[in-house]
């Protein structure tokens, strides 16, 4: 007491000597494959926002005559069919991918908030109500799930994003619905009850910003199984349609000619593939780093 | 009696250790932390190892058994157990000399046994490792233990899984197992700091009787009044050394080191209330006062305080809070929970209880007896089957959570775990923002000054304003603790078992604290504990507890010279002081 009566309000000065800052602390533990991953991500990133700055050619623009030339120095990844350059469409496909991917996962979790929140916090009832839900929703395996949707709600690409975030929503809201169970009964939330704190500022401050730290890691992961999923429904024919340049469907419409062409379904694949995994080491790298905390 | 301690002091240790040096590597860097330990044990004696925590009392005794660890560095002059060296032992030998030459008792039994196996068969491992017995005769030697170390209806118990029996049940099998092979050194780490104070002297007593029968007891632990009752020497370690080793009689009645007399200082048993046990808060000479001196004083003080409550309650005493009645009034609280096979268990049945402004109300009892429940009935976190709690005079627990809410800044409360407490993401910082803007904000714009003035008031430097409490030691935790429960300026707080879980010393420092707050605010505090010196410490009206009741509550001064309860007077007889 007495000795730190007259003590400076100057604590950043003291406590950032004794330890790193936050970032220099997360740059020594970075893995490689994770640095791998955030650069193609962010070359994913770039190529949805701003194609042109990685080609200058248009997508959709066919030149018949270059049709079926093989990767080569003017076209990385070779022609298709109709002579589109593949490089320029796999780059412009990024975007639909990356929004497929986040808009779908966005949805799944919103979604899953809700479920997961209400049987988490909500009377006996209620949690029974929605867990018998989630089973029903969890006995269908989930692409059979987004099918079902598409088949009342038509094609496109709306509806297979919105497809695909209903099939991954039973997972997230299993998980949220179990954090929200540990959360409530720790320490800190009877703490806030003793300060006075009404259930709707500890759940906005208390119990949302923890179950949402370890979320993102888990939302990180679900982007790159959300990309597949799209992917998939795309090259069934009941996503994006052709000639929009979406991996799945580049890959539909390659398959025709895979025997002759292999860069037509091998540099759409490989992008699938690439963006996936990054999503995954990533998020896997944000887990663990949320469990070490 | 005499005469036999002088022929076993001339028998030869059991136990050599000579300058002892225990360092840790991580990475390239070696921290030591055993810094030339030395002492010797001879047959039938006690030596205490005391110190607080990181003091490198554990570490020492591990080294006598060479399990240190894998990065450990350990070197000695001396380091035999009977006529072995345990420097140059081989693995396999130093598994042979555990249990057969040391046996070692843990402090907490239930994860040193495996929770899936008998106790009797726990207890049986060591006579199947290290003799030739056969079943039989194996069991029959664990029915013995068990009846030695005091196991009632031992065939039905060894029987029995770890998870099944209570503390005190467990504690004694693990010392069974630890003195099946006879040895003639028992190594007891902390036996009894996770038990209940009656508990714990039927342990000590044990102890006490192998010790009697011939085997060397080195015991390990942080309580000094624990120490005092089986010791023959004492040795108090600080920071890897010991800084002071002597007869136990001579060490607590006569410290010479300044470390053991602050620690000595800081034992609450026994100390007058209101008397400083934390040297940073004490005034540099303070003659050692009589007892009636310092507690006309305290009544001054005292008074003073409570004036003070009653003159902050008149202040804002709207709300339909009478001026006179007494800060928290409990009257015929029931409460009662659902087993699982649909039969109903009385938690707390008819407590009553009333705590006048300005004034401790000290609730003493052992585990199970009701007594965080009953905090959590008088704080309103559950309603009560029957009876009611009023603050101030006002009505409070037969108000809805909606009309208590704005009440609830009236009463606060500090918990045994600090850390769990805290929302892990909060710096204090934010922690006490929150606090104190009443939980609109945890973003402190422009550096609240009420911020600062807080975290003087409890003792804490600005500089920890932006740690977070997990990399807070656990006596600078509860002091933010404190000051979040001081924030909303609360007439009550609420202390259920503040100080359990922090070493002697810092203990002293947070009572001393909690002291200092209540004669400059007034406060009036429900002080929860089961430890009886603490309580007698801090209270100046006390209630014993027992199987949810009340078995007797009056003036702390009369009740801990004259207790009227049976129950009351074993708790008594069983709780260790400094003579």
């Amino acid at each position: 007491m007495s000795g730190s009566a007259g003590a400076p309000l100057l604590p950043l000065a003291a406590s950032t000597a004794h330890q790193p800052s936050g970032a220099r602390r997360a740059l020594a533990h970075l893995h490689v494959a994770e640095v791998i991953a955030g650069l193609i991500l962010l070359f994913l990133l770039v190529a949805a926002l701003a194609p042109q700055l990685l080609t200058a050619t248009d997508p959709l623009a066919i030149a018949p005559a270059s049709a079926f030339t093989p990767p080569s120095p003017g076209h990385p990844f070779g022609t298709d069919e109709s002579g589109r350059d593949i490089f320029t469409r796999v780059v412009y496909g990024a975007r639909s991918s990356l929004l497929i991917g986040v808009a779908a996962t966005g949805i799944g979790l919103v979604l899953a908030l809700v479920l997961g929140s209400l049987a988490g916090l909500g009377p006996r009832a209620v949690d029974f109500g929605v867990n018998r839900l989630l089973e029903v929703l969890f006995a269908f395996p989930g692409l059979l799930l987004a099918l079902l949707f598409i088949t009342i709600f038509g094609v496109g690409v709306t509806t297979s994003t919105i497809a695909v975030g209903l099939a991954t929503a039973p997972g997230y809201a299993r998980i949220i619905r179990s954090q929200i169970r540990s959360i409530r009964g720790s320490g800190f939330i009877e703490a806030a009850v003793v300060l006075g704190r009404s259930p709707g500022q500890i759940f906005r401050r208390s119990i949302l910003p923890n179950v949402a730290a370890g979320l993102f890691a888990l939302a990180t992961l679900g982007v790159g199984q959300a990309i597949v999923w799209a992917s998939a429904l795309s090259f069934l024919g009941l996503g994006a349609v052709p000639p929009a340049a979406e991996w799945g469907a580049m890959l539909s419409a390659g398959r025709t000619y895979i025997s002759v062409a292999w860069w037509l379904t091998f540099f759409p694949g490989l992008f699938v593939v690439l963006a996936a995994a990054s999503a995954t080491v990533l998020g896997r790298g944000l887990q663990r780093r949320n469990r070490e905390r | 009696m005499g005469e036999q301690q002088a022929v076993l002091g001339e028998q030869q240790a059991v136990l050599d250790v000579q300058n002892l040096r225990v360092g840790f590597r991580s990475g390239r860097e070696t921290t030591t932390v055993v810094d030339g330990v030395g002492f010797t044990l001879e047959p039938g004696r006690c030596l205490a190892l005391v110190g607080e925590s990181g003091s490198g009392k554990s570490v020492t005794a591990r080294s006598i058994l060479g399990l240190a660890g894998q990065n450990a560095t350990v070197t000695a002059d001396r380091l035999v157990v009977g006529t072995k060296n345990v420097l140059t032992l081989s693995v396999r030998q130093l598994r042979g000399l555990r249990g057969a030459d040391v046996g070692l008792v843990l402090q907490d039994a239930l994860v040193s046994l495996d929770p899936l196996r008998t106790v009797g068969r726990e207890i049986a491992d060591a006579l199947r490792l290290h003799t030739r017995l056969s079943p039989g005769e194996r069991s029959a030697r664990v029915q013995q233990l068990l009846v030695d170390v005091g196991v009632p209806q031992p065939e039905f118990r060894a029987r029995q899984r770890s998870g099944e029996l209570s503390g005190g049940l467990r504690q004694r099998a693990l010392i069974a197992s630890a003195i099946a092979l006879d040895p003639p050194l028992l190594i007891a780490d902390e036996p009894t700091t996770a038990l209940d104070t009656t508990v714990q002297e039927q342990i000590l007593l044990l102890l006490e009787r192998l010790k009697r029968e011939g085997t060397a007891v080195l015991l390990i632990s942080h309580d000094l009044a624990v120490v005092g009752r089986i010791a023959d020497r004492i040795a108090v370690m600080t920071d890897g050394r010991i800084v002071e080793q002597g007869p136990a009689d001579r060490v607590l009645g006569d410290p010479q080191h300044e470390y053991t007399k602050r620690l000595i200082r800081a034992v609450p048993a026994g100390r007058p209330r209101g008397t400083p046990l934390a040297p940073a808060a004490a005034p540099e000479v303070e003659p050692e006062v009589a007892p009636a001196t310092a507690a006309d004083a305290h009544a001054v003080r005292r008074e003073g305080g409570a004036e003070r409550g009653a003159r902050l309650a008149g202040k804002d005493g709207g709300g339909g809070r009478t001026a006179g009645a007494p800060a928290l009034e409990a009257h015929g609280l029931v409460k009662s929970y659902r087993n699982p096979d649909g039969s109903r268990r009385v938690v707390v049945d008819d407590v009553s209880l009333s705590l006048a402004r300005g004034q401790t109300l000290g609730l003493v009892g052992e585990s199970g007896s009701g007594k965080t429940t009953t905090a959590r009935l008088v704080l309103g976190l559950t309603a009560p089957d029957a009876g009611t709690v009023a603050l101030g005079g006002a009505p409070w627990s037969i108000l809805s959570e909606r009309e208590r809410r704005p009440e609830r800044r009236r009463i606060g409360a500090i918990y045994q775990d600090p850390l769990g407490s805290f929302d892990p993401r909060w710096t204090v910082r934010e922690i006490l923002t929150d606090a104190l803007t009443d939980g609109r904000s945890t973003r402190d714009r422009g550096q609240l000054p009420a911020l600062t003035e807080l975290l003087d008031s409890v003792g804490l430097a600005g500089s920890l304003a932006d740690r977070r409490p997990l990399h807070l030691s656990g006596g600078q935790r509860q002091r933010v603790a404190i000051a979040r429960a001081l924030a909303p300026q609360p007439d009550i707080l609420v202390c259920d078992e503040p100080v359990s879980a922090l070493d002697v010393s810092v203990q002293a420092q947070v009572l001393d604290l909690l002291d200092e707050l209540q004669r400059e605010r007034g406060l009036s505090y429900l002080f929860i504990s089961h430890d009886l010196g603490v309580v007698q410490h801090m209270s100046d009206t006390v209630a014993v507890m027992l199987d949810g009741r009340i078995v007797e509550s009056g003036p702390s001064a009369t009740l801990f010279a004259n207790p009227a309860d049976p129950y009351t007077r074993r708790l008594l007889a069983a709780s260790p002081r400094l003579a």
